[in-house]
């Protein structure tokens, strides 16, 4: 027995020596992430009367849908309603850290042939995968044990030391629980892709039957993981029992991959793999061809999760007078105006921040030119009958489709279930007007990108950053009030706010023709350049 | 019209110098054997010559165009092999192959299956689960596959089996019977050797010889290995003899070829009672060259 582990602990260590820049990362983000939030939330719903209101809001199904139920509600304090909004959602994003690293770590070093090098080593059959697992332990622990001290450090009186130390315990327990289910993925499948992508669907599917359960069933809401985890009801009555149970589920599923990885070959999954097309559709003929295959799941993945995104915060349109009455914070933001409803004016941000999201698969698309440059992907393309505007445009094509796509499909979820949950809802026209006015920033973002690609390829990424300064300036300025020219350094922030703000033709010109000549600058510098790996 | 011609072509990346002045010429039906240590400076040319890099200096043309300027035109009779194949991991070989046939335009697909089933090939796998041998026949397929006028060619056999490299060496030969021209990179001497009418030698972004086998055979040395009747006097301290040395075999010894006639003529006066001649071979010659590149 002792055989199979050999140097498990050396290979632990050098895991942890490996990644520990991007452990740093996960770890700060997530922890710093979930403790920054609760005096914020403690803040922005200051009095009983604003948490009462707010826990009638959770009440709503389509929240009970996207967050799970509300406990406590005869006495909804702010460590219940942090809690009720934030539990799953911080067990999920700690899910995703550990899906990422298990398979990182094992599937991953497999197929890019490092495997075979370790095991060539002094070290037992199971020493690598054993490594992957006590790593993601380690980090799972402590993750609990920072966000349970860090929670109790802001002296909220809600936010209790057993509270708090149950809340990170269950982010860490839900972690581990992914990291040994992924463990288990690995062994069945044959690549890393499909490895990531089972673990995935088994998280989309465990998050959608507790939002089932928590609208219909108790048991199923029980089943899930991610169900069972709220039933700890944290902050309100801090039952610890669910955690042993997903504890001891965790359990046996390590014991099954160990035992799967025993039994399997390296190299191999225990699910067969299928086999592909032996000759290529028609429609694999080009580079646009091409581009849209290699694209074709993320963008499918982003058009659903917009459109879904879109329908969710649709789904509370109908709360929100109510919501923002109640609230001195939002009302501040929203009072200026008086011609408009608070719902409109709601709107119209969460359209600006729609916008800034849908760059992202933008972006991505774009990008992608210059990630098939850097694979070695390229050479095969240019060595044959392509010219470089071509190989430009194959990606271009897409990611401009995408701009306008994902727009029209914020504007049919806002529309479409906003008009069921709202009184007076806008019309689908108004909808759209509000969606497209942001073509122009996507655009400006997009040939940015491409100006990158084509001056700066090594930095491309950096457009991101602009993105990511155009969300804070935009919406944090929305809610901080930080001063109006830092929103003018953006071109959505630039970007009028119809129908609240007042058509300006002048400036979506001129942001038009910015876009246009990022574009063109784009395309005549991808044309000189050398290809670099 | 020479199908390729390099002409005084440096390649810079910052202060790097890539390519130093290099001149390469392949004409029609040619089969040139482009050979030298990793990091001499091959793959750049060839990047050149393809229209991924743009020349610092010089000008580098495939059948008469600019390489960068008219590297769509050029492409669609060409056929290339990269010395590194990457593919996407997703797309299995055989969709691999149709793209690139497709993307050279206008090809006709008749030799695709009879070549797939030559190398050896699954085609209905995805590249991820492909060795590296694999990787280079989907490359390698997909470029005789195309009825293409210029074979530009990357260390092509440096992952396949010795089955597999005598399917490649058959399909170069067909390629050469066809009058196509050849652009071989390789590490592998014998095979240039057995495939390549013409040699250029490059090191250190150089060209530091080329010509026919028979002519830079000229420059190296032939073993010869002697036995005769009356002991041989006479030959040491000739300059154009070498490693001398006496065992109960006889002499052995190298000679500069340029000199084997006179050695010969002077040895057989002893009565030969047994020779053996071995003509220099493409490793002596690049083992000479490239220990001359390391000491400059």
């Amino acid at each position: 027995m002792h055989e199979l582990f050999a140097d498990t602990g050396s290979l632990t260590r050098f895991v942890f020596r490996r990644d520990r820049i991007q452990i740093l990362i996960w770890l700060i983000g997530i922890i710093g992430f979930t403790v920054v939030l609760a005096p914020v939330f403690d803040n922005l719903y200051g009095t009983e009367a604003e948490l009462a209101v707010m826990g009638e809001t959770m009440q709503n199904p389509a929240m009970i849908a996207m967050v799970g139920p509300v406990y406590g509600i005869d006495n909804y304090t702010t460590g219940a309603m942090f809690a009720n909004m934030m539990l799953v959602f911080m067990a999920i994003i700690v899910a995703v850290m550990n899906i990422f690293w298990v398979t990182r770590h094992t599937r991953q070093d497999e197929e890019l042939g490092r495997m075979e090098v370790v095991r060539s080593l002094p070290v037992g059959r199971l020493a690598k995968l054993s490594a992957a697992i006590i790593s993601a332990l380690i980090l799972n622990i402590i993750i609990a044990v920072v966000t349970g001290l860090g929670l109790t450090a802001f002296g909220i009186d809600s936010l209790n030391l057993e509270g708090s130390m149950l809340f990170g315990t269950v982010m860490g327990a839900a972690g581990f629980f992914f990291a040994a289910a992924t463990a288990v993925f690995c062994q069945l499948t044959a690549n890393n892709r499909t490895a990531t992508s089972f673990s995935f669907i088994f998280l989309m599917l465990l998050y959608l039957l507790r939002a089932a359960g928590d609208l219909k069933s108790e048991t199923l809401s029980l089943i899930s993981p991610l169900g069972l985890i709220l039933r700890t009801k944290v902050y309100v009555d801090n039952y610890w029992w669910p955690i042993w149970i997903l504890l001891g589920v965790t359990a046996a599923a390590i014991a099954l991959a160990l035992y799967l990885s025993k039994i399997r070959d390296l190299g191999s999954g225990l699910l067969p793999a299928r086999p592909g097309r032996s000759t290529a559709s028609p429609l694999l003929s080009s580079p646009l061809g091409l581009s849209f295959r290699l694209l074709k799941t993320s963008l499918l993945i982003w058009s659903g999760t917009i459109f879904l995104f879109a329908a969710m915060y649709a789904s509370i349109f109908g709360d929100l007078e109510s919501f923002i009455d109640s609230n001195e914070m939002l009302r501040a933001i929203f009072a200026q105006n008086t011609d408009f409803s608070f719902a409109e004016q709601f709107i119209v941000l969460l359209m600006a921040i729609m916008s800034m999201i849908s760059t992202i698969p933008v972006l991505s698309a774009m990008l992608r030119v210059r990630t098939e440059e850097k694979l070695g992907h390229a050479e095969n393309i240019f060595a044959r009958a392509v010219s470089r505007t071509q190989q430009l445009a194959a990606y271009f094509i897409p990611a401009f489709i995408m701009s306008i796509l994902l727009l029209l499909l914020t504007a049919f979820g806002f529309w479409s279930i906003g008009s069921i949950t709202m009184n007076n809802a806008p019309s689908l026209k108004t909808f759209l007007q509000a969606a497209f006015i942001y073509l122009p920033a996507i655009w400006i973002m997009l040939g940015l990108s491409m100006v990158f690609i084509a001056y700066l390829p090594d930095k491309s990424s950096l457009v991101y950053i602009y993105l990511g300064y155009s969300f804070i300036s935009v919406y944090i300025g929305a809610v901080a009030q930080l001063p109006e020219w830092t929103k003018k350094l953006s071109p959505f922030g630039l970007t009028p706010q119809i129908p609240v703000d007042d058509m300006n033709v002048p400036i979506v010109v001129i942001l038009t023709a910015v876009a246009l000549v990022l574009f063109a600058v784009g395309f005549w510098g991808y044309r000189r350049r050398d290809m670099k790996m | 019209m020479s199908m390729v011609k390099i002409e005084n072509v440096t390649k810079r990346f910052g202060r790097f110098t890539a390519l130093d002045k290099v001149n390469l010429t392949l004409e029609e039906g040619e089969v040139y054997g482009f050979i030298g240590p990793n990091g001499a400076g091959k793959t750049t040319a060839i990047r050149v010559l393809l229209g991924i890099l743009q020349a610092t200096e010089g000008k580098a043309t495939i059948f008469g165009y600019d390489a960068w300027k008219k590297a769509v035109e050029i492409h669609k009779r060409i056929a290339y092999v990269p010395g590194d194949v990457n593919l996407w991991p997703n797309l299995t070989g055989g969709e691999v192959i149709d793209l690139f046939v497709r993307l050279r335009k206008g090809n006709n697909k008749v030799y695709r299956n009879d070549l797939i089933e030559r190398f050896d090939l699954d085609p209905s796998k995805k590249c991820r689960t492909y060795s590296k041998g694999n990787r280079q026949k989907v490359a390698l397929v997909a470029a005789f596959a195309s009825d293409a006028d210029l074979y530009i060619l990357d260390e092509p056999t440096s992952g396949l089996d010795p089955l597999m490299e005598s399917v490649f060496q058959e399909c170069v030969m067909e390629a050469k019977k066809a009058k196509k021209s050849i652009l071989l990179s390789s590490h592998i001497l014998s095979e240039v050797e057995k495939l390549c009418d013409t040699v250029g030698i490059i090191n250190q972004g150089e060209i530091i010889e080329t010509g026919t086998l028979t002519e830079l055979r000229h420059l190296t040395r032939t073993s010869i290995s002697v036995k005769t009747a009356q002991p041989i006097t006479g030959l040491k301290g000739d300059p154009h003899i070498h490693d001398l040395q006496e065992n109960p075999a006889g002499l052995v010894f190298s000679v500069d070829t340029e000199a084997l006639g006179t050695v010969i003529s002077h040895i057989s006066q002893f009565n030969i009672l047994n020779l053996e001649s071995t003509p220099p071979t493409l490793e002596e010659l690049f083992m000479r060259h490239y220990e001359q590149g390391g000491e400059k």
